[in-house]
């Protein structure tokens, strides 16, 4: 029985009913009086010179309001969550298809999807760049100037001397793995609403925001005017996934510019075409891999290069592959380790931010690598893996010692493996090597993730936590709800901490202008830090309320219990008041019942020359195992089960933990055996989920949550993580049941009927979207 | 969108004056599945649709006579599926129904519409080929019947004139002793369009022996096609496992695949041989028991 009265329960969410009922109100839904709408006009070629831009014919068309381009910009050109390269509108040369080239803003969609065939653009195409390995080649074409060679960034770490490792080795293997370019395929479009405001130059703007303070700072910056001009309100989020960051920013500052200089409300909304075309993707990796290891299996040296496609713009690249140089090696002691990450500017659509952050695709090679070496080995891939896997005190491939939390990366590798007969089931399946027919494997793949930001920049949360004179509580945090249940983890240590009941809570949405800046809701730092925030709050009104009710029960304050909407005495609990009267009581009083909470992670350090130092303040470790059939005759992949194991540190709500599983597991499976965006010379050429696949309710194999509960000494109530680890470990797992199951080893993401089949895929020269004609 | 008439007509007769009446400016829309899409993505631009919901001639499953089962065009997948008489009669069309789409596609697309879409990758085709089944087609000049592989020219290419539409689908019964056998193979389970279909039937003369053997291909040429070749090697033949594998690669012969988003060329070649050879193993299992 757990110690809590509202924590670590299985609380339904609190949005669940508006959600599945319709009446959550989402960007698209808002309506005001003299609402426009834009609608963009893209880019013709991925790279390529505007030599002439026209839009009077556009302008021309009655109901068409203005015309908006890079010269309406009263501020910033280009906005970026690192470096400020991308333009808001492009003025002289494309570096992507989703470029905006203007903005018709009319009475309805309708004319300004027709003003917008009337623009005329005039090109000069470009020579282009789609391949990182040719982008880093000696005498490639230059595509930004401040970046020799294309290298958006390059992260090195040195650790002991690799060279000496693989002399101790006796067996050294090399293996090259790729990954694919995803789409986060979340169900609502990107879309935004700006409102001019009474005041002169300000500005309120709704929309699907994943995080409202990277958007206000981007529109203030190409407003040219100062943050407190911006208020940024979010509303009901039809997924994101890492996904509505930059990208939303850039349609924010668009609706913003054509709400100022119209003077009325302006909305755009992203088709499914265009959000598939315009927003950045997951980056397809090219992974070179050299490991050591002695004859009795232990890990000596690790050498990495990893190119990472960045695409046209910077974006979050710096940062998704500064976590890959992190945690390049996986949850192994390596003694010598040597990695250099770099990122590579190409005229691929611009890839960022998304669930699993260069987690994802480092984790495929490494854990693809670990079931090859253990094979070389002649052993268990299993064992092989619990030999060298981290454990109490070890030290990772940056020098950190694991020693400020409980390492249990052994503990979930074996709950996960247990739970699908791993062991049994690998060795029986082996035995069997039809050509023909169908076959089943099991796999498994194992990881360790920094929690929360690490040294990739400020980490700090706040919250606002006011308590009202009939005892209800509003409670407002800096950081975002994005689908991944934050409003009812909150409002659940909210309770717990206050000692209110659960459903006295109501949770705001997030806006800019009632809470201090919170930094972006990602990293699966939401619960980590924002929960601590809550908690402090919290706590600040629960010693008020608790002062109060010394008074009034004639108590000492310490003996006193508040918990489940009631405050008593702890030797004596008849002697006791309901919550809503103490604060009532207070309020008569005079007293404060409101507070702002903030939370600051624990300091952490990174040596950019050698890439040693304490990445992040703690770590989370999971394991996911497939059991699959492949069919030898068409290549099929079916995930018949998938078990889990996840330490959360602390489990605030067990169900949204089990439903984090659900969701990261099904989309781990997408990313193994179905999904890639084809780009074909830069064009986006997989527009819809008519040919985007991602895994249907029919596809979704039978998932076994498993969660592991080791307290963290920093987050709330122990709590860590979860959103994230669940999504970055299937596609190995699976890569290795497909292995076990017919003896085909792929090292290139997806996993789909041609590749498992022939090895390779031949659909390289793509057809013409439509059913037929291809 | 904007500006798009919609007819309802309550009768063929009514339907055929709104056709005469817009010509090639009007689709007929019947489930909507493929059209819309196609308004949407603005691949064509009708002036007029005509729904043909509340026209009673093209409702119904029944027997035409004796020998014969009538599916009218509206007839939806799902209502297809689930028939007693079609499931009875003519098994294969109703598994290949079963399979199209996802739930809220079957409960809309009708046969009617995938039968006029003319896709090489319609799912009830390969199904109605086996089945020689008949398009009855309504037109100015009064109704003419088509048999089923002459109706498709190519991709989204058939024999409807302007005017005219498909009133129902005729289909041969057939009786107890025939195996039937379909499957289609897609990215995915559900909400996949095929990389490959087959269909099947045959009739039964004893184990590993079969007469009057029909087999259809889906999405490996510009029309789906009959599969003369593998027909002849099979029929009067016995038919072992080993002869299955042979005949299996003679399906080579019959497909001309493309390459496209789904799957190239040459691995359509090779699943054709692969799904027929599944195909002619069911086949045979079945046939042990006859």
């Amino acid at each position: 029985m757990s110690s809590f009265t509202v924590v670590n329960h299985p609380i339904s969410r609190i949005d669940a009913i508006e959600k599945v009922t319709g009446r959550a109100e989402f960007t698209d839904d808002l309506a005001f009086d003299g609402m426009l709408h834009g609608r963009v006009l893209r880019a013709k070629y991925p790279h390529a010179k505007i030599l002439e831009l026209d839009t009077r014919k556009a302008e021309e068309l009655p109901g068409v309001v203005a015309v908006i381009t890079y010269a309406d910009i009263p501020g910033a050109q280009a906005i970026g969550p690192v470096r400020p390269d991308m333009p808001v509108f492009v003025s002289t040369r494309t570096m992507y298809l989703g470029d905006a080239v203007a903005m018709v803003v009319a009475e309805t969609p309708e004319i300004a999807n027709r003003a917008l065939a009337l623009i005329r653009v005039e090109y000069e195409e470009l020579p282009t760049i789609f391949d990182v390995e040719e982008a880093v080649s000696e005498g490639a074409l230059q595509l930004h100037k401040d970046y020799p060679g294309n290298i958006v960034n390059h992260y090195p770490l040195r650790k002991g001397n690799v060279e000496e490792g693989f002399k101790e080795s006796d067996i050294v293997l090399e293996r090259t793995y790729t990954t694919q370019l995803i789409e986060h395929a979340y169900i609502e479009p990107e879309a935004a609403v700006a409102v001019p405001g009474a005041a002169d130059g300000t500005v309120t703007v709704y929309g699907s925001i994943q995080n409202p303070f990277t958007a206000r700072r981007h529109v203030a910056q190409v407003l040219g005017v100062s943050l407190n001009r911006v208020r940024i309100i979010q509303c009901a989020m039809g997924g994101s996934f890492g996904g509505k960051d930059d990208v939303v920013s850039a349609i924010c500052a668009r609706a913003a510019v054509a709400a100022l200089k119209t003077g009325r409300p302006v909305k755009i909304v992203n088709t499914r075409e265009e959000s598939i075309i315009e927003s950045y993707k997951r980056h397809p990796y090219v992974m070179k891999y050299k490991v050591g290891a002695t004859r009795c299996g232990k890990l000596r040296a690790m050498e990495i290069h990893i190119l990472a496609d960045a695409g046209s713009y910077v974006s979050m690249t710096p940062f998704v592959t500064w976590r890959s140089v992190v945690q390049a090696t996986g949850p192994y002691e390596v003694p010598n380790v040597k990695t250099d990450v770099y990122g590579v500017f190409t005229n691929n659509t611009y890839t960022g931010a998304m669930r699993g952050f260069g987690s994802p695709q480092i984790i495929f090679a490494q854990e693809s690598l670990m079931d090859e070496l253990a094979e070389e080995l002649g052993m268990d891939p299993l064992e092989f893996r619990l030999a060298n896997a981290f454990k109490q005190g070890s030290v990772t491939a940056s020098g950190q010692i694991l020693d400020e939390h409980t390492v249990s990366l052994v503990q979930v590798i074996e709950k996960a493996t247990e739970a699908i007969g791993y062991s049994e089931k690998r060795k029986a399946y082996a035995e069997n090597k039809a050509q023909k027919g169908k076959v089943r494997g099991v796999g498994f793949a194992a990881s360790y993730r920094g929690v929360s930001l690490g040294a990739e920049g400020v980490d700090a949360a706040g919250a606002l936590v006011s308590v009202q004179p009939d005892g209800s509580v509003y409670l407002h945090s800096g950081l975002a709800e994005n689908g991944q249940g934050l409003k009812t983890i909150f409002s659940q240590i909210a309770a717990e901490e206050l000692g209110c009941r659960f459903e006295d809570i109501v949770f705001m949405d997030t806006d800019t202008s009632v809470i201090p800046d919170s930094g972006a809701t990602v990293a699966s730092r939401s619960t980590t830090m924002g929960g601590s925030a809550v908690r402090d709050a919290a706590k600040k009104v629960r010693e008020v309320l608790l002062g109060v009710a010394a008074e009034l029960l004639n108590a000492p304050y310490e003996e006193i219990t508040a918990a489940g909407g009631k405050m008593y005495v702890n030797e004596d609990p008849a002697r006791c008041m309901e919550f809503k009267d103490v604060a009532k009581a207070a309020y008569g009083k005079g007293q404060l019942m409101a507070a702002i909470g903030w939370y600051q992670a624990p300091r952490v350090s990174w040596d950019e020359k050698t890439g040693q130092g304490k990445a992040y303040f703690t770590y989370v470790y999971g394991c996911q195992a497939a059991e699959v059939e492949v069919d030898c005759d068409t290549g099929q992949v079916k995930v018949l089960k998938v078990a889990a194991a996840h330490d959360v540190g602390r489990a605030i709500n067990p169900a949204t933990v089990e439903g984090q599983i659900y969701g990261g597991v099904t989309m781990g499976m997408g990313y193994g055996i179905l999904e890639e965006v084809e780009l074909q010379d830069g064009v986006t050429k997989t527009r819809n989920f008519d040919e985007y696949l991602i895994p249907t309710s029919m596809d979704v194999p039978e998932i076994v949550p498993i969660i592991v509960e080791n307290p963290d000494s920093y987050g709330p109530y122990g709590a860590k993580t979860i959103g994230e680890p669940t999504c970055e470990l299937l596609a190995p797992a699976i890569a290795n049941a497909v292995y076990n199951a017919c003896g085909k080893r792929i090292r290139r993401l997806p996993l789909d009927l041609e590749r498992v089949l022939l090895g390779y895929s031949l659909r390289a020269a793509r057809g013409k979207r439509g059913s037929d004609e291809a | 969108m904007t500006g798009i008439n919609v007819a309802i007509p309550k009768s063929i007769d009514e339907t055929l004056e709104l056709l005469e009446k817009w010509g090639p400016d009007a689709a007929i829309i019947a489930g909507g599945t493929d059209l819309v899409v196609e308004l949407k993505d603005k691949l064509k631009s009708w002036k007029a649709l005509i729904d043909i919901g509340c026209v009673p001639e093209v409702r119904g499953i029944r027997e035409a006579d004796s020998n014969h089962v009538w599916i009218g065009a509206m007839s939806t997948h799902a209502e297809i599926a689930s028939s007693t008489l079609v499931r009875d009669t003519a098994p294969v069309l109703a598994n290949a129904c079963a399979q199209v789409g996802s739930p809220q596609i079957r409960n809309r697309g009708t046969i009617g519409g995938n039968i006029s879409t003319a896709s090489p990758a319609g799912d009830t085709i390969p199904a109605l080929f086996v089945l020689e089944a008949s398009v009855e087609i309504i037109g100015p000049k009064g109704t003419r019947i088509v048999p089923i592989e002459s109706f498709f020219q190519g991709p989204k290419k058939s024999v409807l004139a302007p005017c005219e539409m498909v009133l129902g689908v005729r289909i041969p019964k057939l009786d107890k002793e025939y195996i039937s056998f379909f499957r289609k193979l897609g990215q995915r389970k559900s909400l996949a369009i095929s990389i490959v279909s087959v269909a099947f039937v045959a009739k039964c003369q004893g184990p590993g022996l079969f007469t009057d053997v029909r087999v259809a291909f889906g999405a490996v040429a510009p029309t789906v096609i009959r599969a003369r070749t593998v027909e002849n090697a099979i029929c009067g033949k016995q038919l072992d496992p080993k002869t299955a594998e042979y005949v299996s690669k003679l399906a080579f012969r019959d497909c001309v695949p493309i390459t496209d988003v789904r799957g190239s060329k040459g691995y359509r070649e090779q699943m054709a041989c692969n799904l027929l050879y599944e195909g002619l193993l069911s086949l045979l299992s079945c046939s042990e028991a006859c």
